[in-house]
């Protein structure tokens, strides 16, 4: 069943007066130029007997992807391809051309698909003018309360046409373009002979051109970034902190949480005197008991020393077991006076974590070690359950990492993004601001 | 970022700081050493430590 506003296949045939061919007109009272399909003759379509306006023999023929003639729907209404013709700019010595499709609907009227290294736009011309504005250092178009911030200006040239057109079409004829973009539309301009017509464009994907023409295979893969190809991480990086933020804070409370609720529970506590000359360095302490489930133990040994070093050898003895966990710690402290002024240098004090240890009975076996001729008092302490927040901090870093990343590839998608403005040296700037 | 992905992610960091709280994981390099004989008691200096640490006894 035929659609409502599909435009009726009345198609006047006519011939070509350079070629003889066949010459086929769908946008009847609206079409001013035709392409012959075979010599590629640009014809005045009001003439009756179609008079020449121009050969074209200079390019070599392209083919568009979607056929002349082709019907597809696009915002629920059906459009027929009539025309084709390619335009190409030249920045920096280098040429980018891209083809441009003219859709007719007899009840709406023209719009058009643009297509450049498979990306796709949607275009349709506005009745108006946008407000000039500005964004940050960038010119920017203020149309229908939204701001299109500028992203080149090129002279495009018409290099080849194929077709029916509603206005005087020539190849060779060149226009001043400017694109003003708010992804995922662009808003664009044409400047010929003092006289600017505005359109408004929406990214397409290749899928959704092609789902929407019936075509058949897949159309071209899109390569870069388009210049307003909406970001695929457009709103990601903000809900991505937003969560970081609410497991930072679980996080931090569930650390505070377990501060509190940790025993610290002392389990031994004495002073000892040490001389580097003893015959016997080496003491164990009284059996001490340690309480509750599998945790760490902390040894905080505190000393005198004063301009001094030594070295404690420690291990930690279940008593009916004989199982030993051995460690040991440098304690230095020195302090002086220079030419810079007081310094210090170490610490009297150090502290060990000994990890997960199970309950029991348990004693120290101690063995200082210090210079000959010196003598130091030393405190051992020994506590359980202590909180370790080292854990907690590296926890924090694993939560922000995720937004950092999302960040940091949604800042290289906008950055590839503007290297193919006029803008590609200062990059994005304060542009890239997620909407 | 996918919704579940990130949560998840989240809940498995979260699981893991709470258990290294709960269960004392530290850092510390220490060295095991099974049956240390009862007559250590008696004799300190018989056993022999095992741990090695790197020492410097420094000062400016």
């Amino acid at each position: 069943m035929q659609e409502p506003n599909v435009p009726t296949s009345q198609v006047k045939a006519l011939a070509c007066p350079n070629c003889g061919g066949a010459v086929s007109l769908r946008g009847f009272g609206h079409t001013l130029n035709v392409v012959c399909v075979n010599c590629l003759s640009i014809l005045d379509a009001k003439s009756p007997d179609l008079q020449l306006l121009q050969t074209f023999q200079e390019r070599q023929r392209v083919f568009p992807l979607i056929p002349l003639g082709t019907r597809g729907k696009l915002h629920g209404d059906v459009y027929e391809v009539i025309g084709f013709q390619v335009r190409e700019i030249m920045v920096n010595l280098v040429q980018y051309a891209w083809q441009e499709y003219l859709l007719f609907n007899s009840f709406k009227g023209f719009r058009y698909l643009t297509h450049y290294d498979g990306h796709w736009n949607d275009v349709k011309p506005i009745q108006g003018v946008p407000d000039p504005s500005r964004q940050g250092q960038k010119p920017a178009a203020r149309w229908l309360g939204e701001t299109y911030v500028h992203f080149q200006t090129a002279d495009a040239e018409t290099v080849f046409v194929m077709g029916e057109f509603p206005w005087q079409v020539r190849v060779g004829e060149t226009v001043r373009t400017a694109d003003y973009i708010a992804p995922p539309r662009v808003l664009s301009s044409e400047t010929t002979d003092g006289e600017v017509t505005w359109s408004l464009g929406e990214y397409m994907t290749g899928e959704h051109v092609w789902r929407a023409f019936g075509m058949a295979g897949s159309p071209p893969a899109a390569h870069g970034v388009y210049a307003n190809q909406p970001s695929p991480h457009e709103g990601k990086t903000g809900r991505a902190w937003l969560k970081a933020v609410w497991m930072l804070a679980a996080l931090f409370s569930l650390m505070l949480l377990s501060s509190l609720w940790m025993g610290r529970q002392e389990a031994f506590r004495q002073k000892y005197s040490f001389s580097g000359s003893a015959s016997e360095p080496s003491l164990v302490t009284p059996v001490f008991e340690l309480k509750g489930r599998p945790s760490n133990v902390e040894i905080l040994i505190h000393t005198d020393l004063n301009n001094e070093w030594a070295y404690f050898h420690l291990a930690l003895i279940h008593e009916s077991s004989g199982h030993a966990l051995d460690f040991g710690r440098e304690i230095s402290y020195y302090h002086g006076r220079d030419s810079d002024g007081n310094w210090t240098e170490g610490r009297r004090g150090e502290r060990v974590l000994v990890p997960t240890v199970a309950a029991g009975r348990y004693y120290l076996r101690v063995e200082p070690e210090m210079n000959v001729a010196r003598a130091m008092s030393y405190e051992l302490r020994v506590r359980r359950d202590v909180p370790v927040n080292l854990f907690f901090w590296i926890a924090a870093v694993l939560v922000v990492l995720p937004p950092v990343f999302v960040t940091l590839r949604g800042r290289q998608f906008e950055s590839a993004r503007w290297m193919e403005s006029d803008y590609a040296s200062s990059g994005s700037g304060d542009d890239e601001e997620e909407a | 970022m996918k919704f579940p992905f990130y949560w998840t992610y989240g809940l498995v960091v979260l699981t893991l700081a709470g258990w290294s709280q709960y269960r004392g994981w530290t850092l510390t390099k220490v060295s095991e050493v099974r049956n240390v004989p009862r007559s250590v008691r008696d004799n300190p200096g018989a056993y022999r430590s095992h741990y090695s640490y790197p020492r410097y006894f420094g000062g400016k």
